[in-house]
């Protein structure tokens, strides 16, 4: 019985400790409204869409988290895609992805915008970044930054751009 | 006398006694001396799950052994050596589990690093060059750092070659290093990737950049 005990003691621990390892890195999806303001105050809609609704143009940064701590630190391949609208003609929805060291400094980014000279109040389109393949150090993250222009008037009506969401995938 | 004939009765008895006792347990069959009757009654199928577990275990504890193992070999591999051979030996550095396994994965990192930086430069050296997208990037990439948003950094060499350019950047302080990047990328033309690193020198300020093309990726080979 004691012998027993003590199996059944042990099997417990192992699977704890397999609980506390990091969680494997995967695609995970997150709501715009994640995202803090760096300059204007954004509109947060009940759906999780984030919107600027301002007649300036507005900057956000989105943190991401990543469950892992130890190693590897960064992944080879990682890509982040914004599903963003852009009624704008003149103005662009850009988005950065950035991974950065521990202590802030950006040590890659990849960056994208719509396109040029076309605008769609209407229809979403998705922004994809993809990272090069750099390895932070220890404690290095990740994070998403992206400008949304300010509201644009089409037939009499204001439209808004908006980050409604954004998918990382490694 | 008398009582030298008691004794020999006694022994005598004695012996009788003892004999008796051997005779008895020479016929007594086999079934006394068998394990306890719970041992024989378990079913095999009780007996076939402590053997998986016990053999589950076996592994577990072989692991364990293994893990230790590589982490005293990396520990030793580690340790500085004594230069004074005479001199009495270094106390030994207080370490914490999985010190050791850190260690070997930050020099794997590194290494992966210096990897990925190698080939970025072979990159810049075996890229043909194609002249017009080099000239305007090298002009877009000039005239951004004579703007309020890169103050703080200056640009000492700008070269582009056709999918690749790279930048050799003095900062005056670490904060206009750690924003360079995202200043560098919101200039109205220059998309895609980019990545810092510290310059050859090894100063703190300054540094490399690799941008790539719009819409292209770096020249980095993705491990599987």
């Amino acid at each position: 019985m004691k012998k027993t005990h003590g199996f059944v003691s042990k099997s417990v621990v192992a699977l704890a400790l397999l609980g506390a390892l990091p969680a494997a890195a995967g695609t995970a999806t997150y709501a715009g409204a994640l995202c803090a303001a760096v300059s204007g105050t954004p509109t947060i809609f009940r759906s999780g869409r984030l919107i600027n609704q301002t007649g300036s143009d507005m900057e956000v940064v989105c943190p991401i988290q990543r469950n892992i701590t130890n190693v590897p630190y960064y992944t080879e391949d990682m890509t982040i895609t914004a599903t963003v609208l852009d009624p704008s003609i003149t103005d662009d929805v850009c988005c950065t992805a950035a991974v950065s060291e521990a202590d802030g400094t950006y040590l890659a980014t990849a960056r994208t915008c719509t396109p040029a000279n076309s605008g769609d109040y209407d229809t979403h389109r998705t922004l994809s970044m993809n990272l090069p393949s750099v390895y932070a150090g220890p404690g290095g993250y990740l994070s998403l930054r992206c400008e949304l222009p300010k509201q644009v008037s089409i037939d009499g009506a204001m439209r808004s751009s908006v980050l409604a969401s954004f998918i990382v995938t490694e | 006398m008398r009582q030298v004939r008691w004794g020999v009765l006694g022994a005598a008895m004695a012996a009788v006694a003892a004999a008796g006792v051997w005779s008895l347990r020479g016929n007594a069959p086999e079934t006394a001396i068998a394990p306890p009757v719970a041992t024989e009654s378990r079913a095999p199928a009780e007996l076939e799950r402590e053997l998986r577990a016990l053999r589950a275990e076996l592994e577990s504890l072989r692991q364990g052994q293994g893990r230790l193992a590589r982490q005293v070999e990396s520990v030793e591999g580690a340790a500085p050596r004594s230069v004074n051979a005479e001199g009495p030996p270094p106390a030994p550095e207080p370490t914490r589990p999985g010190d050791a396994e850190r260690a070997a994965a930050e020099e794997a990192r590194q290494a992966r690093v210096a990897e990925l930086d190698a080939e970025l430069e072979a990159a810049l050296h075996t890229e043909p060059l194609d002249a017009e997208w080099a000239r305007n990037t090298e002009a877009l990439v000039s005239g951004a750092f004579q703007g309020p948003d890169l103050a703080g950094s200056r640009l000492a060499r700008v070269e582009c070659r056709t999918r690749v350019c790279v930048l050799e950047v003095e900062h005056e302080g670490q904060e206009a290093r750690a924003e360079l990047l995202d200043s560098l990328m919101r200039v109205r033309g220059l998309q895609g990737q980019a990545v810092m690193r510290p310059a050859a020198d090894g100063s703190p300020l300054t540094s490399r950049v690799y941008l790539s093309r719009a819409g292209e990726r770096l020249p980095l080979t993705l491990r599987p």
